[in-house]
């Protein structure tokens, strides 16, 4: 029986899963990993946050009230009407409603004129400058991190790629002598096995399944398959939620806050990739083999934006009755079809 | 007529021990290995319940997400994100160890501030190592009647009530 991790949990539990999914990128990731310990060190450690605080307090002030003053004031907005509420009894909610705005200008106001009093109503917003922070590490490491649908979805497309990449290995060894180095050299730098790198090579851009999950509960609104590869489907559910899960983990693993829902985006793997597109109630989930054109990634967001517009209400309200949404695969198809040549 | 599809995703719940995933093992047959479940601390299953009729009189087939999720102890939290969007759980105390029992409250409060709609079954898990009048099962059976929340003893070892479990929690999310 394994045995629960002490507190710091998330560290040890992340070392744990890049082991699972990636074994041959680990001395990359070791070193991205010891990067992130220490900053996620550096917040525990009150001290040093104090220190680092100061440092970058400027800075995150600056940008914070050149950016978002409005959003700044649109959250305090409410709070300040709440308040007055409170001061002034139940019956006040227009008096609170009138005076909002009001006050709104005032703060505004302040903004403008006066540095000190802003650190006050910062100090909440700091935070998140710290998280930026981090964050920005953070990219590098998600980027190595998560090969993770190539493990999961690919079971069957990985065999037929692995006896693919053993004849060309093959191949490799007896003709083409010269290629054959150049690919061994660019497989050594970028770590894959010389079959793979040919393969990588080789390979035409292809869609290979695409799932449209609920953001919130992980369950599979719709998915499609290629034509070209068995169906997928009962796995498909599973690993929709398994997504959520591990984008969930992720995220909080690295400190983020729910307002950066866009973290786990992009999976590689050196034969399928992942990527994911992000709305207000789904997932777009696009697994793929090869390099993508240079617009893939707005088709994506395109496709994503026009299920969302078209089917808003359901998805909306979707409670996990797939029934009002079976259109959804079909234009899924439609969109393997479309970007298959791109 | 053929019933609906309907997916719908629970979480199993309790402290380290308690036998959810074994509970789970018991009921499904399981696709992925466990690695994710030490990593991530949360590993999903999936199970289509027989069909049954909802409260508007429709044939609906549940198809269960099983979020099986791991801590509750001391050392480890769960991921509050990973209740969201959760239709029920099945919560698993443990009826030779009162805190399992204790632990509740605290385990109730944190699923149901994220999920507070969700529908829940409480069940009293490897009843083949107590006697009917242990302690711990007057205390959940009290706990249960006071919470009116549906409680059932189990042993994910005998098989006793697994599925009688998952099917109660199933009559639930279709009203
Ligand atoms: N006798 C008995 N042992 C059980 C039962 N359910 C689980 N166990 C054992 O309790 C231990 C913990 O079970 P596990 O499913 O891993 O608990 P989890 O941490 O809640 O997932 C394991 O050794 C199981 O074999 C049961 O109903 N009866
Ligand atoms: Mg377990």
């Amino acid at each position: 029986m394994a045995k629960t991790k002490p507190d710091n949990g998330n560290p040890d539990r992340l070392a744990a899963l890049k082991d699972i999914l990636l074994k041959d990128d680990q001395e990359r990731v070791d070193a991205l990993e010891a990067e992130i310990r220490s900053l996620r060190g550096q917040l525990a450690d009150k001290q040093l946050l104090v220190e680092r605080l100061a440092d970058i307090l400027p800075q995150v002030l600056d940008l914070n009230v050149r950016h978002s003053r409005n959003e700044i004031v649109d959250i305090l907005n409410p709070i300040i009407a709440e308040g007055i509420r409170q001061q002034t009894g139940n019956n006040s909610d227009d008096l609170a409603e009138t005076l909002a705005p009001t006050i709104r200008k005032s703060i505004e106001y302040q903004f403008e004129n006066s540095r000190d009093r802003l650190t006050e109503v910062m100090a909440p917003i700091i935070n998140d400058g710290i998280k930026h922070q981090v964050s920005t590490a953070k990219e590098d490491i998600v980027d190595a991190l998560y090969p993770i649908m190539g493990r999961m979805v690919s079971r069957s497309v990985a065999e037929a790629m692995k006896k693919l990449a053993n004849n060309i290995n093959q191949k490799m060894n007896s003709t083409f002598r010269f290629e054959a180095w150049k690919r061994r050299f660019r497989a050594r730098v970028m770590g894959v096995n010389p079959g793979e790198a040919v393969l990588a090579g080789a390979l035409p851009f292809e869609v290979e399944e695409v799932y449209l999950i609920s953001r919130q509960s992980g369950l599979l609104i719709a998915h499609a398959v290629n034509d070209l590869h068995e169906d997928h489907q009962t796995d498909a559910l599973v690993i929709g939620s398994m997504l959520t899960a591990i984008k969930s983990f992720v995220e909080d693993a690295f400190e983020e806050g729910e307002e950066h829902d866009g973290v786990l985006n992009e999976i590689g793997h050196t034969k399928q990739s992942l990527n994911i597109d992000t709305s207000k109630y789904s997932y777009l989930a696009v697994v793929y083999n090869g390099v993508p054109g240079p617009d893939f990634k707005d088709k994506l967001q395109a496709q994503h934006h026009q299920i969302h517009e078209r089917y808003y209400r359901q998805l909306r309200d979707y409670e996990g009755d797939n029934s009002a949404l079976l259109e959804v695969e079909a234009d899924l198809r439609q969109f393997i079809k479309k970007v298959y040549s791109v | 007529m053929t019933a609906t599809r309907i997916q719908k995703k629970i979480c199993m719940l309790g402290i380290f021990g308690v036998g959810k995933t074994s509970m789970v093992r018991r009921f499904v047959f399981e696709k992925f290995d466990d690695s994710y479940l030490s990593t991530i601390g949360v590993k999903v299953n999936q199970k289509i319940l027989p069909p049954q009729e909802n409260s508007e009189h429709k044939m609906i087939q549940h198809n269960l997400l099983i979020w099986d999720i791991e801590g509750f102890d001391d050392k480890t939290k769960p991921l509050n994100n990973y209740f969201i969007g959760s239709a029920g759980a099945l919560v698993v105390a443990d009826l030779t160890r009162m805190e399992s029992i204790t632990s509740l409250p605290t385990i109730f409060e944190t699923f149901q501030a994220v999920a507070p709609e969700a529908k829940l079954v409480l069940v009293g898990n490897k009843m083949d190592l107590v006697d009917k009048e242990a302690p711990t099962l007057v205390e959940l059976t009290q706990f249960a009647a006071e919470g009116d929340i549906a409680f059932l003893p189990t042993s994910a070892k005998t098989g006793e009530n697994v599925e009688a479990a998952f099917q109660k929690l199933g009559l639930l999310l279709a009203d």
